[in-house]
């Protein structure tokens, strides 16, 4: 009854073009805002704000890189985990070798050196498609995987072979290091979430994305209408591996503080690749709504048998965690296999008519 | 047979994963071709490890089977029994 955008009339082309037409949906964009930078940050505590709230802004971050590429681009790839890993490394040795600089813009930088491996990666993308693609970022993945245990320059010839992430701080404050606080760190990787969602939402609007679109839906087609391949497979390569490696390199500076090659796995490849199937492909919100559903569902699973005085052990717990969502994966692939974010929008189509339908 | 080879653990999926490079390399279509694959594959990434292995510092094995997956589907797509693979619009 609330949610209807009768009497907002556009008068110009600009406010045609918004990307959130709908007054109500910008009200709810500011007032999620609010509660992420206000809010969270003044009543969460360190709990909350360290294992839930910036292992889902990152992992968000991670799946919206991948959907930029198999959502948007219709190629798959299984290699996100090793494109977070060099993201990881190359800020990892980027803050080594230049320590006076701010390790913010160290960790958008590392992302650039993702993008490169990314593009290189995806060179065979041109010739081969769909199925044979897994392989070929498979192929990325368990090369990656392998660089970064034999190449030991990468982790400056320790022996653990682990990289350890050194103090540092922006404007008096530490962000990185085992001394930074939750807040901090929430705060910084918010603001880096924040801003590159935003971004990618104008690239995803404009003449990039829709070559995007374009190939994904028909590459044939998109090639005969004036759309290069060339460019728009590589550019979708790199500006996907730009996100996973600033998201791979949030994850070690601004989570969890140290990283060996187990933490960009192959399973971690899977992982991304399932919040952005269930959140919904080619989908922003699907992106962040798929990493709630994946990584933040457990934590509350695990923690309600607590609430309601039930005394079950930890491994039983565990057990009927992965046993839960595993129906639920499947359950709501079954219900609506484009994903959270298309339940999402019936829903809004459902209120904006609500209560007459017809 | 794997399991029984080194043990049986949640890590025996990323033998599934290997049989990905097995099917390009013999042909999609084609039952002799995964066998050929099979053991293309199977004496390849052993005789590399153990030949040139030393060169890389050691580990190959891992990526071996996927590399040589990606120069057949560069080169030859369709493998070495497969069906030759026809685009229609």
């Amino acid at each position: 009854m609330f949610y209807r955008e009768a009497g907002q009339f556009k008068t110009n082309y600009q406010a045609d073009q918004a990307v959130f037409p709908i007054l109500q949906d910008r009200m709810a964009i500011g007032a999620i805002l609010v509660i992420a930078f206000v809010a969270i940050p003044y009543f969460g505590n360190d709990f909350f704000i360290n294992s839930m709230m910036i292992p889902f802004l990152i992992f968000s971050l991670a799946a919206i890189g991948l959907n930029i590429l198999t959502g948007y681009t219709g190629q798959i790839s299984l290699g996100t985990g090793a494109f977070m890993g060099v993201g990881a490394y190359s800020c990892y040795k980027l803050a080594t070798i230049f320590p006076e600089v701010n390790i913010i813009f160290l960790i958008v930088v590392s992302g650039f050196f993702s993008a490169g491996i990314g593009v290189i990666f995806g060179l065979p993308s041109l010739r081969i498609k769909g199925f044979y693609l897994v392989v070929t970022t498979l192929a990325a993945q368990f090369f990656l995987e392998w660089a970064f245990i034999t190449v030991r320059w990468l982790y400056n010839y320790n022996d653990s072979g682990a990289i350890e992430v050194p103090q540092r701080e922006v404007m008096g404050v530490i962000i990185t290091g085992a001394s930074a606080t939750p807040m901090a760190r929430y705060l910084v990787v918010l603001s880096i979430v924040v801003v590159m969602t935003w971004i990618a939402s104008n690239i995803i609007h404009g003449r990039i994305g829709r070559s995007w679109m374009m190939i994904r839906d028909m590459d044939i087609a998109a090639e005969l209408m004036g759309v290069r391949p060339l460019y728009a497979k590589l550019s979708a390569f790199a500006v996907s591996s730009f996100y996973a490696g600033v998201a791979g390199a949030m994850m070690v500076f601004l989570w969890l503080g140290a990283a060996e090659v187990e933490s960009f796995d192959v399973n971690h490849s899977f992982l991304i690749l399932f919040m952005v199937v269930l959140g919904g492909l080619g989908s922003l919100l699907g992106s962040f709504l798929g990493a709630a559903f994946i990584w933040v569902l457990p934590i509350i699973i695990r923690a309600a048998p607590g609430v309601f005085g039930l005394d079950i052990s930890a491994a039983t717990g565990e057990h009927v965690n992965f046993m839960i969502i595993g129906v639920l994966i499947i359950f709501f692939l079954i219900v609506e296999p484009h994903g959270l974010a298309r339940l999402w929008a019936i829903g809004k189509q459902k209120l904006r008519t609500w209560p007459f339908p017809y | 047979m794997w399991g029984a080879k080194s043990d049986v653990s949640f890590a025996l999926q990323i033998v599934a994963l290997k049989a990905l490079p097995v099917l390009i390399l013999g042909g999609f279509t084609s039952v002799p071709g995964a066998i050929i694959g099979g053991l293309v594959i199977g004496f390849g990434e052993k005789l590399f490890e153990v030949y040139w292995g030393g060169l890389l510092g050691g580990g190959v094995e891992g990526w071996f089977a996927y590399v040589l997956a990606l120069i057949f589907l560069l080169f030859r797509p369709q493998g070495l029994f497969g069906e030759k693979i026809i685009e229609r619009v």
